[in-house]
């Protein structure tokens, strides 16, 4: 207990003295935390290469994760004086000399709880919003991927200020010590049972949460589309990072007609992609740790496997899999699969889809391919999730002034680019009056008559 | 779990979409408005029954700030639920990148009983805007406005969507059980807790509208009189059971000793010179609630009014002089029509004694000297602010109302109602054609593809020189 209190009350106490404040020290910051990435590039490459087997140096991880903080860390050092200024707003009648605004405030200690498998983006992208609101920043990245935690625990002291943006590793217990400190808000990244935890715990001290959560991102392929391209698409967004991404297109729904057409054009993606042997090529990632690799491919069991299902113990290699005709009920079908298999589960029609979908939880983001624009439409107005990609996967988490966060199950609040510095500000409402001008007022006093009102 | 076969029927409703197009809810919000018409007198009864409110203050608060926020929604919905499309980047300058206003679903509405029918009604103008179906819970403190609304909502609005929900503790406990997709909660900090531990096991976003207690600043320089009579006038206002009220006064021993006659002056200005006789000044809402107040009573010393009577559970317009921090009236929010002044040497020392303590819902300022009441903005945290008066804030809905710490989460009021009740759902929809553009994204991995995707997913620092 003594730890995690001292380190949150050095950062609340470095907050307190304002230092977090002043527009150039955030810029500063944020500079620094773009040299750290450019210095330590090959650094963080090898870590995520050790967690998960991620193509060091290859476009891969360096994209994901380097590329899109890099992306993240220009944005908000051009925009951050625009977004930071006050908003006026529009007056009535009763307030037309006065001054209305909206001040954009830090809320104070920050604490970020990093998942492991985009380990460095995943910490690093909601960092840079905190910072750039004006907080302090607790940072907790995740244990699962240890090197990338070690990696981060190491270099942000030696670029950032250490009393205000402090790495606290460890596991369970360490964070649940965590947890029972005081924040001003809590962004945590991970799974939907954690979330309660950490909901829960933000509750004693009604501390405001972001909640980037999960669940099952369906993938829905209208029989009028271009089937090699959309599978092209699917198959990129599905077994990338071995399909251990939050919004990977957790399965397929499509008409029973074109399932054998889908699964042919995924095996000759999966070919193009991985060449022969999957298991050889560079590009193909691995299952995180032996756990999660005995977990996925229970998932198999019983079902019908179209292509792949070959899978290596000890180096936690599964091969891109696909499974046809998926039963509803089946294990597979129950939990977000977070793994390279591709369930493709047949309905008759796009409204039965929509009602599938629409009796399920909410989920991270929803996909639709189709050629008819006023079906993707509909599928879109018909049902709920955190976001959407029309004809394409994955695609609306780079587009930062897109709003990124989930919905019911799959979570609540939303970050990237300026819904970061929002997230993490607080919009205080100002209102500057004269003292003198009293005459106006008097309408509003005691006593009163008809004539007032 | 009582309350599963009414939550179950929002949801179908919800399920068959009938909350979603703009008439739909155009036509509840007009109904609503009809309601505040039909039932204004019903509405100024009911609540001088549950606490004495003067029907001006009645007026103004429980109808008026309501039609203006009806008003300000229906004028505005169809550009609000528009799709706002967003700024691209290079990659996607072929498609359609917009956000989405959805509905939540089934939502919860939890009001308390000191503004019963505004605390109700602002948040559900925004819920129905959305195009949630809502379950409404009015404080059953309040007991006479808790029957009207149980009685009368069901005959302006669908009884399909919309639901009112009476009880107490218990009730609500149960409520509570179910699974809703938002919860919009006005009250106390500690049962703000108990609302967001429920909400938790569920995942479900709340909004919680607290309160604390809301220092006022008043500077040396300063005009009394007119500092004087809107102190008095936000504190005394619905018998000081307001979440904004200014709740404590800090000034400096001279100012105090000056302020008092302006604060005398400005109460029998207001209420005569026996207040219990004005029509203007309400009372204390219950036997609990008085005698909370009464209690507070020994602290400091009572400069002006000081006067009960618990029969009428009424509570004179009270000024208390020279409290001390560890004094009754400064442990608690007052909630009543009692003013502590606590006395320091200067600014500074003010704005230490706002910062020791936990964030307030509001912070009031008051000087001649514009410095001054920046330099109180700026140097302490508070949900909103107000320089110069007390509570105007409140009234002008494009600026966001809510609080932050143990004052509260999330905004509300104008279109951060709207906001509030809405998943702003990212969206973005793709070309199906021009594949070949896609191609440096796709496995096997080659520096050459590195170099385009740097090329095409990179933000460029603007102003720097790129030769080649």
């Amino acid at each position: 207990m003594e730890r995690m209190q001292q380190v949150v009350g050095r950062a609340r106490a470095a907050f307190n003295s304002g230092r977090s404040r002043p527009l150039e020290f955030r810029i500063q910051q944020l500079k620094a935390l773009e040299r750290m990435v450019q210095e330590k590039e090959k650094e963080i490459l090898a870590a995520l290469h050790a967690d998960l087997h991620k193509v060091g140096g290859g476009p891969n991880a360096y994209s994901h994760e380097i590329l899109g903080v890099l992306a993240e860390l220009a944005l908000m050092k051009e925009k951050l004086p625009s977004w930071a200024a006050p908003q006026h707003v529009k007056k009535n009648l009763m307030t037309m000399r006065d001054e209305a605004y909206i001040g954009y405030e830090p809320l104070g200690v920050v604490l970020v709880i990093g998942a492991w498998n985009y380990p460095f983006v995943l910490v690093m992208q909601p960092l840079i919003g905190a910072i750039a609101a004006g907080n302090a920043v607790v940072v907790k990245p995740s244990e699962v991927s240890e090197n990338t935690a070690q990696l981060v625990a190491e270099l942000l002291p030696q670029y950032l200020d250490r009393e205000l943006y402090p790495v606290v590793t460890g596991g369970v217990p360490e964070t649940t010590e965590l947890l029972a400190q005081r924040f001003d808000h809590i962004l945590y990244t991970g799974n939907t049972a954690v979330g309660k935890i950490v909901m829960a715990a933000a509750a004693k001290h009604l501390t405001p949460v972001t909640l980037e959560l999960g669940g099952k991102s369906p993938c829905y392929i209208d029989k009028d589309c271009d089937l090699a391209v959309a599978c092209r698409r699917i198959t990129w967004g599905k077994y990338m990072n071995c399909g251990q991404t939050c919004i990977a297109p957790d399965y397929i729904l499509c008409d029973p007609s074109i399932q054998g057409k889908v699964v042919e054009n995924i095996k000759a993606t999966l070919q193009e992609f991985y060449g022969e042997d999957v298991k050889s090529s560079p590009d193909y990632e691995r299952i995180i740790n032996k756990r999660h690799f005995k977990r996925v491919l229970g998932l198999l069991e019983g079902q019908k496997i179209a292509h792949g299902g070959e899978a290596d113990e000890a180096s936690c290699f599964i091969a891109p899999t696909i499974l046809t005709d998926v039963s509803p009920e089946s294990k597979v079908m129950e939990e977000e699969i977070f793994g390279p298999v591709l369930p493709i589960v047949p309905v008759k029609s796009v409204e039965e889809a929509i009602e599938f979908i629409n009796h399920r939880e909410k989920p991270l983001a929803l996909y639709v391919f189709s050629n008819n624009k006023q079906l993707i439409k509909r599928v879109i107005s018909q049902t709920s999730s955190g976001g959407v990609t029309g004809n394409d996967v994955i695609m609306h988490f780079f587009l930062s002034t897109l709003p990124f966060g989930g919905v019911g199950h799959s979570g609540m609040g939303a970050y990237h680019g300026k819904h970061s510095f929002e997230t993490f500000s607080h919009r205080r409402a100002c209102l500057i009056k004269d003292l003198k001008m009293e005459s106006t007022n008097k309408m509003r006093y005691p006593p009163v008559s008809q004539k007032k009102v | 779990n009582p309350y599963a076969g009414l939550v179950s029927h929002l949801r179908a409703s919800w399920l068959s979409g009938k909350t979603r197009p703009m008439e739909y809810r155009m036509a509840q919000l007009e109904a609503l408005g009809r309601f505040l018409d039909e039932k204004k007198q019903e509405i100024l009864e009911a609540t001088d029954l549950d606490m004495g409110k003067p029907s001006f203050e009645a007026y103004f608060t429980e109808i008026l700030l309501c039609k203006n926020e009806l008003n300000t929604t229906l004028n505005n919905l169809c550009h609000w639920m528009k799709d706002e499309y967003v700024e691209k980047n290079l990659v996607l300058q072929l498609d359609s990148a917009f956000i989405r206003k959805d509905p939540y679903g089934v939502v919860l509405i939890m009001a308390p009983w000191n503004y019963p029918i505004q605390l109700v009604l602002v948040p559900l103008i925004g819920a129905i805007a959305a195009g949630n179906c809502v379950i409404i819970k009015p404080s059953e403190i309040s007991k006479n406005t808790e029957r009207l609304l149980a009685e009368t909502l069901s005959c302006y609005l669908d009884t399909d969507c919309f639901a009112v929900v009476t009880g107490g503790v218990q009730e609500t406990t149960r409520l509570l059980e179910n699974k809703f997709d938002y919860i919009f909660f006005t009250g106390s900090p500690r049962v703000g807790r108990i609302v967001m531990t429920a909400a938790a096991k569920h995942l479900t976003p709340v909004t919680l509208e607290l309160g604390g207690k809301n220092p006022c600043y008043v500077s040396d320089t300063c005009d009394l009189s007119n500092v004087a009579r809107r102190v008095a006038w936000g504190r005394f206002f619905n018998a000081g059971q307001t979440c904004i009220a200014p709740d404590y006064l800090l000034c400096t021993l001279e100012m105090q000793e000056k302020l008092m006659p302006a604060l005398r002056e400005a109460i029998t200005e207001f209420f005569g010179s026996n207040p219990k006789e004005s029509p203007d000044f309400g009372r204390i809402v219950g036997d609990k609630q008085f005698r909370r107040l009464r209690a507070l009573l020994c602290s400091g010393r009572v400069a002006i009014g000081g006067q009960t009577d618990e029969a009428e559970r009424y509570i004179a317009p009270t000024v208390l002089a020279d409290v001390q921090p560890s004094d009754p009236a400064m442990q608690e929010e007052i909630f009543g029509p009692i003013l502590p002044i606590v006395v320091v040497a200067n600014m500074d020392e003010a704005i230490d004694f706002i910062n020791a303590r936990p964030r307030p819902l509001a912070i009031y300022a008051f000087s001649c000297d514009s410095k001054v009441v920046n330099q109180v903005l700026e140097r302490t945290s508070s949900g909103g602010f107000c320089g110069n008066d007390t509570l105007m804030h409140f009234t002008l809905n494009s600026l966001p109302f809510g609080g932050i710490g143990n004052s509260g989460l999330g905004k509300y009021h104008g279109k951060f109602t709207f906001d509030t009740f809405s998943h702003h759902r990212g969206c973005l929809h793709r070309n199906m054609g021009l594949e070949a553009l896609n191609t440096p994204r796709y496995p096997p991995y080659t520096q050459q593809k590195m170099g385009l995707l740097t090329a095409t997913f990179e933000v460029k620092r603007k102003g720097t020189c790129t030769l080649l």
